[in-house]
């Protein structure tokens, strides 16, 4: 197969041979529409390699025959093709492109007009990427486009996850980033929104399929800014400083500590008509609050001056209640500034960009700061020679939230911690749960406090260089050398304290990775046009390797806990401790594409992609994966050519299958021993070990490529000249999933999870996109864009011999809300069905098995995380100096499990609780009957609640100084624009929990997908309010 | 220009090769199995990894879960303990204590998980021993010891297994997919692996804690006890007890002390390290890292769970003669200090004791191994819910701070080797034969040998001042009136010689002892503990639910036990 598409270039080759005839010279000037002239379009014979650029006003002068024809363009104009005949002067006006119906993009090595796109492609332009004024790129995509579900990690630095029409695979679901064509897994959080000159999105199989092996979750293709040949140099300067916050009004309403001590003494009443004996509280028939909670419930004086840390701390009781929300979220700065500067003389063109963020956390103690440089240039040795280099290099230090998600750290400790507790002891140094009685929240302050010099550093080094040689007129060679250079280091320290259950000793954690990936791809690619015929073909390699390593020390015993320097590893004297492993993966591709239009109405593109990957074994390493798309464009038919409705519409239908390693481990194939010291070796002694060799992952050699098909049908349509209207159904399922799947531990150990083949998912669902724009005759130009998408996930089977087999998600104490299992969503709720409150004051639960008694065999799946539908609403408007953009964002009909429930509704621990707990309001009783504490603390739908929302994500308002006024100013300022920008100010939501966004636990690692929509204590997302600056010279 | 093409097109098929060729990477930072060469250096290696799961530790993660101590199973789970700490804390173990185990606890789900990862850690170097010695690499002689050690080892995985759960499959190196838990016939292959351990094995450990022949020898005589098959035992016990080299330790505390562990009394217990070269002092004593006095400085202060029931402390009274109160133990209370803060003035029990109490249980006002007097409430997480007491067998005194008792990640680990089997419980066998025999004389001279070291005053726990903490009398019996006495006596001996060291529950119910006895228990500690109230004990508690995830991923070849 690959041989005869080789062929077919050949035959192509060989078509292109034409003859020449007499020449005259013709002469013109290219203009666009408003008369500006436009230099470096291309003038071009058509059909022969003969052409011309135009000089700086846009003139230009050729030889041609009469019986040729001329074909004008330039990047973000439409083609002009003009008959030469005997005219020796011809003048174009060049239309610009209005709408993204036919704007010029890059979707698969290789350029197509988006009009001519018949796979499912989303496109972002640059200006609706910074409108948002994101701190990453993943942000900027959230509402953007239909089809993609960009989940974001609170926080400053925060992780994110684009999840392209839904979940495909049990395993990584992550899209294959390509960045100026070279692939990329590794995230965006290094890259400059503001450099990036626009995003396509590639959603189904019959455009992904070229990128092969990563691209079954959808493809985003990244095109960094370049300059413009021919034109001086601009420099671009943005810049905008802000305030992130978290409104209180979000905070959960909490009972005071007389309220919690009343509910103590009424649950112990309920139980066993006593009165309890309480730490804090006293043993009389009320509960009294104390004045002191060190020493324990100490009412009266305590001479404060005998204070001492370790021997004799002195807490007072904080009787008002500690507002720990309030306590911990303050509002903080962010700003941002980028300056680049772009241009190109006839032979070159270069842009270069510098940026800076500094963004503190609305959380106590937490920040990220990120510096990027980025040198993108193009050069043209000979005309048909060119080569080239998109480098960026990014610095990042964050210091994150302490255990985001984690029920034991900082965002969940704010539920758990007593409100009786001060922040800090009478001494100024932090008070805690350790005074005993009021549970084991911790103090999420001291948490973040002691967390605040501990820095995550990242250091990325990411681009490639090229080379394009056109051997013959439509015929290029593209070589390409792309590399990803990754270094994080983190230096963790955790100072010596005693403010929780006990004195804790101090440590210090070191961890260092490396990694470095290239990827060489060569391509050919060949355009032809003759007559009504329009072929382009491309067929290329692709080889790319990972070398991952990584290595961690830590050390305990150190004598000072303050000073900086002081905090390295040789400093620390006892529990010495280090680690280090590696992994390196390879893929070796080959591929090939045609893309056939007849008489621009009907449309047929192919594709074919051979993989191979290092993680198989040799003999079942390589696949083959084809992929067709269908178009017809209606419009150009006798029966709608004249209509005044459809100025474009384009039905399209495309299949495709993708192969997809699956991001297993590279050595799933094999059997793996290893001496872990851990688990493996055995004491000789009170300090001293054997090694042992243990079995720590049991491989299967027979593994493969687990394969995606989607099938695509929609339509674009433009209607009236004003409206456009996408709309695309798909449905798409992965096979031979690879899944660990675990075998009978009596059998196999605790080992006993096995890679294999397994399981098939299937998702199915429709996105409609639709823009409106228009310029009223009052000088308003304005545009309305929404985009709506729906998915519905549901795995056929994990195991084809048994369909009751199911994975949990990660758990949560005693829950584990997710499980995946056939006939269900990916990671759907699973617990008790929650009736209400009984007469008995008891929680109800539906007896779904109906032998009488309600336990954990009446568990049944009680929600899903996934959205009926997403949607976004873009608005931009334009008046005079002024102008206005909106973005509303949503999802509806998602489901949350609000794990922080477990805490604060029931009598599990002592600590923070709701009002409800206190006033029994739609709660049980107040009970301390553990078992019944237990029955209805256990996971059910009394913890699922809808997370549906709509958020106002942007909302910004600019003025541009007057031509006037600028040109006054003089030092070559062609444009001075303010703006003041709010960020989800507004939000409507009915979700109890600090914020609705709440989608992956963790972003990453095997089985990240396995646990989605569990709130167990999520850094909300902060609101802003920013003033910026924009301004060109 | 043609040239160039077909240049380009020659490159890309070698390129096609050569890359193909490129993606042949061998595993990384771990050694393949088809690499591994089956010599006595590195099977050597595969048998300590079976040793090293006897801690029941597969992540650190759960070990509570699985704790080689069983101290949920064999002692919350029985009249001698409280699940103890915060209500909600572990919610499940309250579930166990009220014998209400359900087979979707991940307790079961955990330790169901390390005793079958120890039995298939077994039976890998067991193939790799065979192929070892098929290949010529292992000689047969390496080969006897090697096989010796890990049939004792995979014996005593089953007999966990057996113990827990009743109706168990039994996994040799030959099953290779799941089979049936129904109507297997364990014992006699726990026999035959114990038996062939015994034939196999040298008299002297070739390891530090390795198995030998007399360990297996005592081991199958454990295997007999359980099946009440006394002529059986009788013969290997006598043995054991002649010609073993085991003799009972002077001092009771040293069965529980990490300086003196290995002792002669020592007959097969499982190794713990610290402060080693572990992430974490992994190689400790995970299982109960819970179980330290709460808010204290010792273990972290983590997290006052396992707590001594009033019914056990009790079972420590003696009457004049220093003999225990078998019938009459648990008419009064030892005075305890519930509700009483520690600042406040307390004066603990005057009556007899037996020292052994106060080397088990941590109680007001006694000094507490090195830490001081136990200061009661400030210590305990919640006095209302789990009482006045703390356990002490797996706490390390104050000398041994960060030597046998390390922090790990989160809580307090220790060294402390954990008794799987200790030769008192050994002579406690024999006089349980010699009792149901009506051999009168010979039990009460082997229970008199365990009372006997209660009684050496080096046993009582003594203040700064050298004088005892408590009124400690015990005395030896000088007769047993008649069988039923002698039964009584040994069942109590057993009792307070071995409490809180897991094997309180199993022994009720290979006695055939637990319904009766437990819901006498529960009636009376219910008013005590509230939360008891309502519990009461089922013949169908007397084995374990097997774990639901289990049954599930066994494809519904494993069956529940009936009544679950």
């Amino acid at each position: 197969m690959i041989k005869f598409k080789f062929l077919f270039l050949t035959i192509f080759l060989l078509c292109s041979q034409t003859g020449f005839s007499q020449t005259q010279s013709v002469s013109g000037t290219v203009e666009d529409t408003n008369g500006s002239p436009i230099p470096g379009a291309n003038v071009l014979v058509a059909g022969t390699n003969r052409g011309t650029i135009t000089d700086f006003d846009g003139n230009y002068t050729i030889a041609v025959s009469p019986n040729e024809q001329l074909r004008f363009s330039f990047i973000g104009f439409i083609d002009s093709i003009v008959d030469v005949e005997n005219q020796s002067v011809i003048n174009v006006s060049l239309q610009e492109t209005e709408s993204n119906l036919d704007e010029i993009i890059v979707t698969g090595y290789s350029k197509q007009s988006t009009r001519d796109i018949t796979g499912s492609v989303s496109v972002i332009k640059s200006e609706d990427l910074v409108a948002t004024s994101p701190t990453s790129l993943e942000q900027s995509l959230q509402g953007q486009a239909s089809g993609v579900v960009v989940n974001l990690e609170g926080g400053p630095g925060g992780s994110s996850a684009i999840r392209i029409r839904g979940y495909g695979t049990i395993n990584g679901n992550d899209p294959l980033f390509i960045i100026d064509g070279t692939p990329t897994a590794a995230g965006l959080n290094s890259i400059n929104p503001n450099d990036v000159a626009s995003i396509q999105i590639l959603k189904d199989a019959s455009s992904a399929a070229v990128y092969g092996n990563r691209a079954a979750n959808g493809v985003v293709i990244i095109t960094t800014k370049s300059g413009k040949r021919n034109n001086k140099t601009t420099f671009t300067a943005n810049g905008y400083v802000g305030v992130d916050f978290v409104p209180s009004s979000v905070f959960p309403d909490f009972a005071t500590p007389q309220q919690l001590a009343d509910a103590i003494w009424k649950a112990e009443l309920n139980t066993t008509g006593t009165t309890p004996n309480h730490t804090q509280f006293g043993n009389g028939a009320t509960p009294i609050l104390p004045d002191y909670i060190s020493p324990q419930g100490t009412s009266g004086n305590v001479d404060e001056s005998t204070y001492n840390y370790l021997t004799n701390p002195i807490t007072r009781a904080n009787k008002q209640g500690t507002d720990w929300f309030g306590e911990f979220f303050d509002p903080a700065t962010i700003q941002s500034y980028n300056v680049s500067a772009s241009g190109g003389g006839e032979n070159s063109n270069h842009f270069l960009s510098l940026s800076a963020l500094d963004q503190k956390g609305v959380a106590s103690e937490t920040s990220f700061t990120r510096y990027t440089l980025r040198a993108n240039s193009n050069y043209s040795i000979t005309p048909s020679f060119r080569i080239g280099q998109n480098v960026t290099v990014s610095y990042s230090d964050r210091i994150g939230i302490d255990g985001n998600q984690d029920t034991e750290r900082a965002i969940s400790s704010l539920t758990r911690i007593h409100p009786i507790i001060p922040v800090w002891d009478v001494g100024g140094n932090f008070a805690g749960s350790g005074v005993g009685g009021l549970g084991n929240g911790r103090n999420p302050i001291a948490i973040q406090d002691r967390n605040k010099d501990n820095h995550d550093l990242g250091f990325r080094a990411f681009g490639n260089i090229f080379t394009e040689y056109d051997l013959l007129e439509g015929l290029t060679y593209k070589s390409s050398l792309g590399f990803d250079l990754n270094t994080f280091n983190s230096s963790t320290f955790n100072p010596f304290h005693k403010q929780d259950e006990s004195p804790e000793a101090n440590s210090l954690d070191e961890f260092s990775s490396f990694e470095r990936v290239y990827t060489w791809f060569n391509t050919l690619e060949y355009q032809i046009e003759s007559g009504k015929n329009v072929i382009s073909a491309l067929a290329g390699t692709e080889f790319n390797k990972r070398n991952f390593r990584q290595f961690g020390a830590n050390r305990g015993g150190f004598l000072f806990n303050d000073p900086l320097n002081t905090r390295y590893l040789d400093l620390g004297t006892n529990n010495i401790n280090n680690y280090g492993n590696g992994l390196i993966t390879a893929y070796w591709s080959v591929f090939g594409k045609i893309d056939y239009k007849f008489d621009d109405t009907y449309l047929i593109s192919g594709t074919l992609r051979y993989d191979s990957s290092s993680v198989f074994t040799s003999d079942n390493r390589s696949g083959v994966f084809p992929a067709v798309s269908l178009g017809w464009r209606a419009s150009n038919e006798d029966f709608l050519k004249d209509s005044n409705i459809f100025t474009d519409l384009l039905f399209k239908a495309g299949y495709g299958q993708i192969g997809n390693d699956g991001t297993i481990s590279p050595n799933a194939t094999a059997d793996i021993f290893a001496p872990n010291l851990d688990f493996n070796a055995y004491p000789i002694g009170n300090n001293s070990l054997a090694i042992g060799n243990g079995l720590i992952s049991r491989g299967n050699p027979n593994l493969t490529w687990e394969v995606t098909t989607t099938y695509n049908v929609g339509f674009s349509a433009r209607l009236f000249q004003l409206f456009n209207l996408d709309f695309e159904y798909f449905d798409t399922t992965t096979k031979d999933m690879l899944l660990a799947v675990p075998e009978d531990p009596t059998v196999f150990g605790n080992v006993n999870s096995i890679t294999k083949n397994y399981g098939e998912m299937n998702n199915k669902g429709f996105d409609i996109s639709t823009s409106f724009n228009n310029t009223t005759s009052g000088g308003l130009t304005y545009s309305i864009g929404a985009n709506l998408s729906h998915y519905k996930n549901v795995v056929n089977f994990l195991d084809p011999t048994n369909l009751e087999s199911f994975i949990d998600g990660a758990a949560f104490r005693t829950h584990r809300p997710n499980r995946t299992q056939a006939g269900q969503p990916l990671a759907s709720f699973f617990g008790k069905k929650f009736l209400g409150i009984g007469e008995d004051g008891r929680m109800q639960f539906e007896d779904i098995n109906g032998d009488g008694i309600v336990n954990n065999d009446d568990q049944t799946f009680i929600g899903s995380p996934h959205p009926d539908f997403t949607y976004g609403i873009n608005f931009s408007a334009e008046y005079r100096n002024f102008d206005l953009s909106l973005l509303i964002q949503g999802s509806q009909g998602n489901e949350i499990y609000n794990f922080m429930k477990f805490y604060s509704d029931f009598n599990t621990f002592p600590g923070g609780k709701s009002i409800d707990f206190v006033t029994e309001n739609g709660l049980p009783n107040l009970t301390n009957d553990p078992n019944l504490i237990l029955r209805e603390s256990a996971q059910s739908s009394y913890f699922v609640e809808d997370g549906s929302y709509t958020r106002l994500k942007n909302v910004q308002l600019g003025y541009s100084l007057p031509d006037s006024a600028i040109s006054k100013l003089g030092m070559g300022v062609s444009k001075i624009r303010f703006y003041l920008q709010g960020k989800n100010l507004v939000t409507i939501t009915g979700y109890d929990g600090i914020d609705p966004e709440i989608s992956l636990t963790s972003f990453s690692g095997a089985g990240s997908n396995l646990t989605i929509g569990v709130d167990s204590g999520a850094f909300p997302i902060s609101r802003s309010v920013l003033f910026g600056l924009n301004v060109t010279f | 220009m043609k040239k160039v093409i077909y240049l380009i097109f020659t490159a890309i098929i070698g390129l096609f090769t050569s890359c193909d060729n490129e993606l042949d990477i061998p595993a990384q930072s771990a050694i393949a199995a088809s690499s591994v060469p089956l010599n006595a250096e590195f099977v050597e290696t595969q048998v300590v990894s079976v040793y090293a799961i006897t801690d029941g530790n597969l992540d650190n993660g759960n070990v509570w879960r699985s704790a080689a101590s069983n101290w949920v199973y064999g002692e919350v789970a029985s009249d001698n303990a409280y699940k103890g700490s915060d209500p909600g804390d572990q919610q499940d173990i309250s579930a166990f204590e009220r014998y209400q185990g359900f087979p979707s606890s991940s307790f079961v789900d955990v330790k169901w998980r390390a005793v079958y990862e120890g039995i298939s850690r077994a039976n890998l170097a067991i193939n790799a021993v065979n192929s070892g010695v098929e290949a010529g690499t292992l000689t047969d002689a390496q080969a006897k010891s090697f096989l010796g050690e890990l049939r004792f080892l995979r014996a005593h995985f089953h007999f966990e297994a057996k113990k827990m759960w009743g109706n168990v499959p039994f996994i040799d190196e030959t099953v290779t997919e799941s089979t049936t838990n129904m109507g297997v016939d364990v014992w006699s292959r726990i026999e035959d692996d114990f038996a062939f351990a015994v034939s196999n094995l040298s008299e002297t450990p070739t390891r530090v804690g390795g198995a030998t022949s007399w360990s297996a020898k005592a081991y199958l005589a454990k295997a007999y006890m359980y099946q009440l098959d006394f002529p059986s035992a009788k013969p290997i016990l006598e043995d054991v007890i002649n010609n073993g080299p085991y003799a009972l330790n002077v001092l009771f505390h040293d069965n529980f002390n990490a300086d003196t562990e290995n002792s002669l009394e020592s007959v097969f217990a499982v190794q713990y390290s610290v402060n080693d070269a572990s992430n974490s002092s992994s190689n400790g004593n995970w299982g109960d890292i819970l179980n330290f006095p709460h808010t204290s400085p010792i273990g972290g202060g983590c997290c006052g769970f396992f707590q001594p029931s009033q019914n056990l402390v009790n079972a420590y009274k003696t009457d004049a003669n220093g003999l225990p109160l078998l019938d009459t133990f648990n008419n009064e209370d030892v005075k305890n200090d519930q509700g009483i803060s520690s600042d406040q003035p307390f004066t603990p029990y005057a009556g007899n004791l037996d020292p052994r109490l106060d080397w088990t249980v941590g109680r007001r006002g006694i000094p507490f191994l090195g830490w001081g007097d136990f200061p009661g409430k400030a210590w305990i997480r919640d006095q209302s819910n789990g009482g006045p007491y703390v356990q002490m067998k797996t706490v390390y005194s104050k000398d041994q701070e960060g030597s046998a008792g390390a922090i790990g990640t989160w809580g307090g680990v220790n060294s402390i080797n954990l008794n799987i089997i200790r030769f008192a419980e050994v002579l406690l066998w024999r006089a349980e034969i010699a009792a149901d025999e009506g051999d009168l004389e010979k039990a009460k001279t082997l229970v008199n040998r365990v009372r006997e070291r209660a009684s050496n005053p080096l046993n009582f726990v003594r203040r700064n001042d050298g004088t005892p903490a408590a009124n400690y009398v015990v005395g030896v019996y000088s007769s047993f009136l008649d069988k039923e006495m002698a039964i009584k006596a040994v069942d109590f001996e057993e009792r307070i010689e071995l409490a809180l060291e897991g094997h309180r529950f199993f022994e009720l119910v290979r006695k055939g002892k637990a319904s009766q006895l437990l819901n006498a228990y529960l009636e009376v500690e219910s008013t005590k503990r509230t939360y008891l109230m309502g519990a009461s004990f089922q013949p169908t508690a007397e084995v374990y639910p097997i774990p639901q995830d289990i049954i599930n991923l066994s494809r519904g070849v494993l069956e529940q036990n009936p009544g679950y």
